[in-house]
């Protein structure tokens, strides 16, 4: 396994201290580092609930079955126990930096492949030194380990192949580059030696100089970085989530804590400069926004973005590639909204403060129940002027479903019935399949489409477009009762685990089925596999996350409350 | 054609009764079952060759393990889309434990082949072949009725289209040229007045419907018949043509024998099914347990197509693919099951191979060899094989792969997804 990768990943699932003091464990590495990850005590990670569930998933899939049986081995080779080094370097506390190699002839960076110094620290140097006795005593009845004896400044480590290894007091160093060891074996040496303990609280804390990470391929930092959030983002829709979120530059960092049950990410971004694009970043409302939501609300992302700027100044905000299938789709809209400018008159209508609203779909007084169930989609959005927005609101749907009907028709497909629904004073026109074809009865499944059910309605100055009729009138009247829930900052999602697992459950068939086509297992492991996974989203209670902009940064917060699970 | 090549064409599908060992046995199961693992060659070895031709087209005694896997995957069928109805038909195909069924109904697919391009709904195709499957096996003229009222088989040669004072020729055409007759064995006065006889035979919401009011009652003439004749008249009289028994028949011989019978057995094999009354299950026991099937001009002589090498390949090691996408490299490979590329299906043979499909065959070995290295050894072989080299060449070659890859593959100390990958690559891997 390469080491790297997962030590990236590390850095990503933990997350930023204040910059280390000098004194602290931090002091051993050596300057150039692209991320930084520190630990306080690897003990209190396992120890935390966090830690709890994913030793026991591991468990669960076996993944320690391999060790155990490899240590167990070890000890009856060479009669000495490599358990109690495990123990000490993964309990105690844990720096480890990550750095860009440099290519050959050259002074740049190589982002293709990186370097990791990683520094334990056991608080224990006699069991350090016992235990690692006993890793020399494994190594040596290892004859296939090309392990080599070394000293730097007289200082003994080990080497073998492109890893190092050294311990000093109750330190171990560890790096897969011997400069990186050696350095920090200068930097100990030259008076880093009476390093302390940092006193940061949390689980975990995590610094990333985002300016190191421009190369196109760090594939691990692709996605989160600027390659893909940068400010030119081909997807429309993933430049219109994501897009400005890297901005600013600088580093980020971040802090990993747990209490009980609950898990918290903090990041601070680099902060967004004034000037940064009013698409991405429209001035903050007077008054906090909250979005309506229902009792089978599953999921709620919350969103402000100037719509009318973004899709006016595409051309700067996305790449040139994109355009094309951008004219084309402002062509379609012209045409869906009678000729009307989608920018300014579509577009422009919108707030800047919208959301997409996902829910449990019932099935309620529809044509048919489909095998598979889908979840319906709504996005939200309060109106600048609803009286005139409305009446072109319900035109464009009438035009839209006429396309769709048109295209069903010419494969075949029955069409869907356009209609106004009155719900609580308010006409929510909807297009509903009718029951027949595909519907269900004489021993058939009702068909996929029996998802969809397109409504729109306007209502106290919202707009509600949705997948599903149902849904929206059920938004219709969250909206007439005040059911809503807080929209935080430019971007916030909030997913409640226990209504998806209810959405899960109602596919549990059409997932084993999916299962077995993908992983060629037969129903009952698929069913176990399925079984698993539900279990997992059981163990959760709720993930919310919010990206909000700051004065000196641009915060993101992940919050992850799990189910109490214990017998 | 002498009375001494009929006298050779009667001995030719007489009961085998040489030798019946393994290599007879692995044969057998590349013909009937897409291949099979050791243990299956050696159960079908003490049956003898009659008995085994009928336990390999025979259902199962006890079914209800696959009755619990189709179960499970019921929920998905109403999807209706083509990659998972491709996903599902391959998952079949490689876990019916009397994987012939799959096999016929892939072969009349290709007969009766109808696409889903044209059509528009998977649901429609996947009953389609849903009643190929069940019919298949039984006598042609019900799945000849069958299909000619099938939904699918309406839209994609337009019988809508047909009526009373339009009659459309599509259907009628492509029953006699493709379906039963084949080219020469009538005239187009025939098929003007077959088409006449199909008007009214629609498609209305995923169903068929007898419309009266299009329905042409007028008499008509064809191949020997006279009168008011409906469709069924139509079937009839194309069964009664000595040319349906040769024209299906040696297309059957074609598919579960060899490629090159000639006349005189072709001949022979065309009066036995029409005498059978079109017992298609009869005709093909009488094939696969025949002396030409197991002469040496039949062994490795067919050319696999993409979804028997794949299939033929996972069931011999027991491999778990991923069907999604395995649909889609066989499709890249040419043969998308549900959308053959025109009605008369996929031409076969050598035309399986060329430039780019060696590529693409190379390509799905060496998925299958990702595959395979995922999975325990010996859920590949049944038990940790000593020497992997060798029970990959049983299970994939029945022991033929040449002599000098073996070595090398020995010399080499290649790992098992690397041997399997130059296993399914020689020539003898692609030949059934």
């Amino acid at each position: 396994m390469h080491l790297t990768p997962v030590v990236l990943g590390l850095a990503f699932l933990l997350p930023a201290p204040p910059p280390a003091a000098d004194d602290a464990l931090s002091a051993l590495l050596p300057e150039g580092r692209l991320a930084e990850v520190h630990v306080p005590s690897g003990k209190a990670v396992w120890d935390s609930e966090l830690g709890r569930r994913i030793h026991t998933l591991l468990e669960d899939q076996g993944a320690f079955d391999e060790l155990q049986d490899g240590l167990a081995a070890l000890r009856m080779v060479t009669g000495s126990d490599p358990t109690r080094l495990i123990e000490l370097v993964l309990g105690g506390e844990l720096e480890l930096g990550v750095y860009p190699t440099v290519r050959k002839n050259s002074d740049k960076p190589d982002m293709r492949n990186r370097k990791v110094l990683a520094v334990a620290r056991t608080g224990d140097a006699d069991g350090l030194a016992l235990a690692m006795n006993a890793l020399d005593a494994v190594l040596a009845a290892s004859p296939d380990a090309k392990v080599k004896n070394g000293r730097h400044r007289k200082q003994p480590f080990l080497r073998f192949d492109d890893a190092s290894l050294a311990r000093v007091d109750d330190m171990l160093l560890f790096a897969t580059d011997q400069h990186l060891l050696t350095g920090a074996l200068d930097r100990w040496l030259d008076g880093a030696s009476d390093v302390v303990a940092t006193p940061f609280e949390g689980l975990a804390s995590f610094e990333l100089d985002t300016r190191l990470f421009r190369a196109k391929d760090i594939a691990l930092l692709r996605t989160p970085t600027r390659k893909l959030l940068g400010k030119r983002l081909a997807n429309p829709l993933a430049n219109l989530l994501f897009g400005g979120l890297t901005v600013g530059e600088g580093t980020l960092h971040g802090t990993l804590t747990g209490s009980g049950e609950e898990i918290e990410l903090d990041v601070c971004l680099p902060p967004v400069p004034d000037d940064a694009p009013r698409a991405w970043f429209p001035p903050e409302p007077a008054t906090t926004t909250a979005m309506p939501v229902t009792p089978d609300t599953l999921a709620v992302l919350s969103l402000r973005r100037d719509l009318a700027d973004w899709w006016r100044n595409r051309e700067t905000y996305m790449p040139d590639g994109a355009q094309p299938a951008l004219a084309k789709a402002d062509q379609n809209m012209a045409l869906i909204f009678a000729g009307q400018s989608p920018a300014e008159d579509v577009f422009g209508q919108a707030s800047t403060e919208m959301a997409l609203i996902v829910d449990r779909q019932r099935f309620e007084g529809g044509p048919a129940v489909p095998d598979v169930r889908l979840p319906a989609f709504c996005l939200v959005t309060p109106l600048r002027d609803p009286a005139q927005f409305t009446p072109t609101l319900s035109v464009a749907f009438q035009t839209l479903m006429g396309v769709i009907n048109t295209d069903r028709a010419q494969n075949s497909k029955a069409p869907f019935l356009l209609d106004t629904v009155p719900h609580e004073g308010i006409g929510v026109r909807a297009a509903q399949l009718l029951a027949g074809a595909g519907s269900g009865g004489m021993g058939e499944p009702a068909a996929i489409d029996f998802n969809f059910s397109p409504a729109v309605a306007v209502v106290d100055g919202w707009a509600l477009v949705g997948t599903s009729a149902e849904q929206v009138r059920r938004l219709v009247s969250a909206l007439h009762a005040g059911e809503m829930t807080e929209a935080r900052g430019v971007l916030s999602a909030h997913i409640d685990a226990e209504r998806v697992l209810d959405a899960l459950e109602d596919n549990r068939g059409a997932l084993i089925a999916q299962e077995m086509l993908d992983d060629g297992l037969g129903p009952e492991e698929a069913a176990a596999e399925v079984d698993g996974l539900l279990g997992l989203v059981a163990g959760v209670h709720s993930v919310a996350g919010s990206l909000t902009r700051q004065d000196d940064c641009l915060h993101a917060d992940f919050d992850l409350v799990l189910n109490d699970i214990s017998p | 054609m002498t009375r001494g090549s009929f006298a050779a064409a009667d001995a030719a599908l007489a009961a085998y009764d040489g030798p019946f060992g393994e290599a007879e046995a692995a044969h057998l199961l590349r013909r009937t079952s897409f291949g099979g693992t050791r243990d299956e060659r050696r159960e079908i070895v003490e049956l003898g060759p009659t008995r085994a031709a009928i336990d390999r087209t025979s259902p199962p005694d006890d079914e209800s393990a696959y009755a619990r896997v189709l179960d499970a995957l019921a929920p998905l069928a109403s999807a209706d889309t083509l990659e998972i109805s491709q996903s599902i038909w391959l998952t079949r195909m490689l876990r019916d434990p009397r994987p012939f069924r799959e096999l016929l109904t892939l072969f009349w697919h290709g007969h009766f082949a109808t696409s889903v391009t044209k059509v528009g709904r998977t649901r429609l195709l996947v009953k389609q072949v849903d009643m190929l499957r069940e019919l298949g096996q039984g006598p042609f003229g019900e799945l000849v009725t069958a299909i000619s009222r099938d939904p699918a088989m309406i839209v994609w040669l337009d019988g809508n289209a047909n009526r009373r004072h339009h009659p459309n020729e599509n259907y009628a055409r492509e029953l006699m040229e493709l379906f039963t007759l084949g080219v020469g064995n009538y005239t187009e006065d025939d098929v003007l007045e077959a088409a006449r006889a199909f008007t009214g035979w629609h498609e209305h919401n995923g169903r068929h419907r007898f419309n009266a009011h299009e329905h042409d009652e007028g008499a008509k003439t064809l191949l020997g018949r006279s009168g008011a004749l409906g469709g069924e008249d139509v079937i009839a009289a194309c069964l009664e043509q000595p040319a349906c028994g040769r024209f299906v028949g040696g297309k059957l011989f074609r598919f579960f024998v060899h490629p090159h019978p000639d006349d005189a057995l072709i001949e022979a094999v065309g009066a036995r099914y029409r005498e059978s009354g079109y017992d298609t299950l009869a005709l093909v026991r009488t094939l696969v347990g025949s002396r030409a099937f197991y002469s040496p001009e039949a062994r490795r002589s067919i050319v696999k197509s993409p979804v028997l090498l794949a299939v033929g390949a996972a069931r011999s090691l027991s491999l778990r693919p991923d069907t999604t996408e395995l649909a889609d490299r066989l499709s890249g490979l040419g043969q998308s099951l549900y959308a053959p590329p025109s009605v008369k299906g996929w031409d076969g043979g050598r035309t399986w191979l060329n430039a780019a499909t060696l590529i693409g065959r190379a390509n799905l070995a060496a998925e299958l060899a990702r595959r395979a290295a995922g999975q325990p050894v010996e859920e590949l072989f049944g038990s940790a094989p000593a020497d992997h080299v060798q029970a990959l060449n049983d299970a994939l070659l029945d022991g033929d792969a040449p002599r000098p890859l073996v070595e090398a593959l020995r010399r080499d100390s290649l790992d098992l997804p690397t041997c399997l990958r130059a296993m399914l690559s020689v020539p003898e891997a692609q030949l059934s």
